[in-house]
């Protein structure tokens, strides 16, 4: 499709709308009727093939490659509805225009990025009463026994994500009590997780095969949980890693094309360290409807494991400061620094 | 058993010897076993009969008298009935209430004893009293305007009638002991150490105190537990419910029964320092505390080191309760890592099952989801002599822990250790002073809760056989040198002979 690679897109619009208005004016001409008919054919053509060129790079953001399958369809879209088909696209273009805009800000990298990661916000609010987990942090740095209980206590009120890197912490602590507490919570958050893989093992045996695909699902996000809050660690992590793979490959047998299943496939497979097929597993996602913007850091980190840094100073870069995440942040200056 | 009137030493149990086994059961039954000149009474103190089965261990001929007490049961039974409630002590009492809530400030010794003499007598005030009293529904209404308003007035109720029923229970036990005692020696603060407190008030006899643990933070592990445990789904509504107030009321409680007991106490012993340090905070006083560490009759151990295989058994193994505490979790998994460098491994866990079942199936199902059967295996209780010859390495995973006996067994046995670092377990290992270090350390401390860490420290002794001998090694000269039996039993024979002179 790149026949037109040195003309501006205006141009080349003009250039459709030009043709095909030339191919209307030679078909209402009955002067020189049959050769008008070929040339206005050969214009109409002609206009097509740039809209079908031009529109799916007017229409899918620059980030995003585009597909061959998007401009056969405008092609023919502007080909079978001879005049009305462009112009009709070229009417909606101030529409289509707006809602790109909108979904580019909406997709803001710097807004999202924490969420796509599922990295410990700065606030996590819970039951409406909003607990700051590095208020917290601070709290669990007080030289007074019952203060840093009390920061033991308060990760109740956090997410799993950002309390458990404080209990982790407070397990080495040097009163038992806030020792015994943090593991008596980290323990727990464990069993739950352990209890709902148990049970949904032994729903499996008794599940007929549609139900089964849930059942993959959620024993394979329940083993990535495990891992991925840090409850498990060493050899006994990748065990898990290597049962939520299992799962999630049985999950994917039913349902090869579930796009959130590929991305959960993909991220088990960055952390087993098989980055490659991690990859693949990615763009199968991407191509299948999870925006590029999720995917950022997730090719970011596969690029510098396979030690591709230009590429991790591209993808970096693209992210706006500071980020929600201020690790984030960290490493995202680090790579859009100028060396 | 042959009844007597006398008994030099009424020893007071709280939940151990001679119905369970485990440490403290076993350091009981080693003392008693290793004075026979002294004449001991038991009374046990437990929670309800039925939580109890057989005794554990044959008591020795001088045990002349053992009593059991059961807290919970029978809670009370008698029909209500109005009365007013003895107004002086209703007042007097309110005084004792403000200094466990301050206390910074002295308290008169004199109105403590009277006070505590008169628990449960129809001269000072009765359990009828207490339950029916308008002068004592009128001070938990004071007290809880006063203090607690913004919570439960039912919760409040029920936690002041729960707290106090037991100490008129143990008033009548003390007023209704039929043996004559030379001292008395609890073995924690508690209940077991109230009942020493009022005994010691109504006889006038010497109290002593050895504390394994630490009783009032024991507790508060169990109360947190508890806590945690009731609420596992829903732990952020439970805190939004006030749940931690209930528990802190506890606390209190049994913070304050520890300071009576530590003011009544002398010696108050601890079996290492840093618990030692730990009983002063609490409100011990610095002169009274010694440390007496745990001592082993190595010579019961000899026999063992000769029957040891001349290749290191590739057997690792975990001598203890299966329960939380012992954080077997953390051995399994850390034994996933083991067998894949060493995959002739074993890990065998050896103890009771019993007494939480529960956490038994949870420890089943990790060995199960870990794909370690036949690597880890229960062994349930096992003769300590046929066991210890039989390992190559023994692990102790536990969050928490005093003086582990299991430690210097075997040390005794020429078996080098891994263990995480709770309670004494480090000074055990690593050594006390300057001169106890030179020694060299008998095995390797890992932090707490650390598969990886304890999988490392297996691994490290298991491949490398001079460090495994030069740790066994270790571990038989500290023993030999501050660890015997005699040297723990000397020191209790000083303390009962000061004791029984007074």
């Amino acid at each position: 499709m790149k026949i037109f690679p040195v003309l501006h897109r205006g141009s080349l619009l003009a250039l459709a709308l030009g043709l095909e208005t030339a191919a209307l004016w030679l078909i209402l001409d009955h002067s020189l009727y049959e050769r008008n008919l070929m040339t206005a054919g050969f214009c109409h053509f002609t206009a097509s093939a740039i809209a079908g060129y031009i529109f799916p790079r007017i229409i899918v953001p620059d980030r995003y490659e585009s597909q061959p399958a998007t401009g056969d369809f405008f092609f023919a879209l502007v080909f079978y509805l001879p005049v009305l088909g462009l112009m009709g696209l070229v009417l909606g273009i101030p529409l289509i225009a707006g809602w790109s805009s909108k979904r580019s800000q909406n997709s803001d990298s710097s807004v999202r990025v924490n969420k796509i990661r599922d990295l410990p916000s700065e606030v996590a609010a819970t039951h409406g009463h909003p607990v700051n987990s590095h208020g917290l942090h601070d709290l669990y740095q007080s030289r007074d026994p019952s203060k840093r209980l009390q920061a033991v206590y308060a990760t109740l009120k956090l997410e799993d994500r950002d309390a458990i890197p404080l209990l982790r912490m407070a397990l080495g602590d040097a009163t038992d009590d806030i020792r015994l507490l943090a593991y008596a919570l980290l323990d727990r958050k464990e069993y739950r997780l352990s209890k709902r893989i148990e049970q949904a093992k032994q729903n499996l045996e008794k599940q007929e095969d549609s139900g089964k695909k849930q059942l993959y699902r959620q024993i394979a996000n329940d083993y990535w949980e495990l891992a991925h809050l840090g409850l498990v660690q060493g050899e006994a992590k990748n065990y898990v890693l290597g049962m939520a793979y299992k799962y999630i490959e049985l999950g994917l047998v039913y349902s090869p094309e579930d796009s959130g299943l590929l991305f959960q496939y993909a991220q088990i497979l960055l952390r087993l360290g098989r980055y490659q097929e991690a990859l693949q597993e990615f763009k199968k996602a991407e191509m299948l409807g999870i925006e590029f913007i999720c995917l950022q850091t997730y090719y970011a980190e596969i690029a510098f494991y396979t030690r591709r840094y230009y590429e991790v100073k591209q993808l970096m870069t693209a992210i706006e400061l500071p980020a929600v995440y201020p690790l984030l942040t960290t490493a995202a200056r680090f790579w859009q620094k100028k060396f | 058993m042959q009844q007597q009137r006398y008994a030099d030493i009424t020893l007071l149990l709280e939940g151990t010897y001679p119905f369970i086994r485990g440490g403290v059961s076993g350091w009981v039954h080693q003392i008693i076993e290793g004075l026979p000149q002294f004449t001991f009474s038991l009374i046990f103190l437990g929670s309800r009969k039925s939580d109890y089965g057989e005794m554990q261990y044959a008591l020795p001929d001088n045990v002349i008298h053992l009593e059991c007490h059961y807290l919970w049961d029978h809670f009370f039974s008698a029909k209500p009935r109005a009365c007013e409630g003895n107004p002086e002590y209703i007042r007097e009492s309110g005084k004792l209430h403000d200094w466990f809530r301050n206390p910074c400030s002295g308290f008169d010794e004199a109105a403590l004893e009277k006070l505590l003499v008169s628990l449960g007598q129809p001269s000072g005030f009765t359990a009828e009293e207490f339950f029916f009293g308008d002068g004592t529904w009128r001070q938990i209404c004071e007290y809880y305007n006063k203090y607690d308003a913004e919570n439960s007035f039912i919760h409040y109720l029920w936690a002041i009638k729960a707290t106090h029923a037991p100490l008129f229970k143990l008033a009548t036990v003390a007023h209704q002991l039929p043996v004559a005692t030379g001292a008395f020696h609890t073995v924690s603060t508690g209940f077991a150490g109230f009942l020493g407190v009022l005994l010691h008030y109504r006889t006038g006899r010497p109290l002593i105190l050895t504390e394994h643990g630490i009783y009032t933070k024991e507790r508060k592990v169990d109360l947190q537990s508890l806590f945690i445990k009731e609420h596992r789904d829903s732990l952020g509504d439970a805190l939004d419910m006030g749940m931690q107030y209930q528990e802190l009321l506890w606390i209190r409680y049994f913070e304050s029964l520890g300071r009576l007991i530590y003011k009544a106490s002398d010696p108050v012993i601890s079996l290492y320092e840093n618990n030692r340090r730990r009983q002063i905070d609490d409100g011990a006083d610095s002169e009274r505390t010694q440390v007496i560490p745990n001592g082993m009759e190595i010579e019961r151990f000899l026999a063992l080191r000769t029957q040891r295989p001349e290749a290191i058994p590739l057997v690792i193994g975990l001598l203890g309760r299966i329960v939380p505490i012992k954080d077997i979790k953390t051995f399994i998994r850390a034994m996933r890592t083991v067998v894949i460098q060493l995959p002739e491994a074993e890990g065998w866990l050896i103890g009771p099952e019993e007494e939480d079942r529960e956490y038994v199936e949870e420890c089943r199902s990790l060995i199960r989801e870990l794909g370690l059967e036949g690597k880890v295996r229960f062994l349930g209780f096992q003769k300590i002599s046929d066991i210890l010859p039989r390992l190559g390495l023994l692990v102790l995973t536990s969050i928490s822990e005093a003086f582990p006996l299991v430690l210097l067994e075997a040390f005794a046995s020429g078996l080098p250790v891994v263990t995480t670092d709770v309670g004494a377990c480090r000074e055990i290992l690593e050594g006390n002073s300057a001169e106890d270090r030179a020694l060299g350390s008998a095995g390797i401390v890992t932090p707490i809760a650390d598969p990886e860490a304890t999988a490392a420290g297996i691994v490290a002794l298991l491949t490398d056989e001079d460090l495994w001998h030069e740790a066994q090694k270790a571990g038989a000269r500290r023993i030999e040198k501050y660890y015997t039996q005699s040297r723990m039993l000397d020191s209790y024979t000083r303390i009962y002979d000061e004791a029984l002179a007074q």
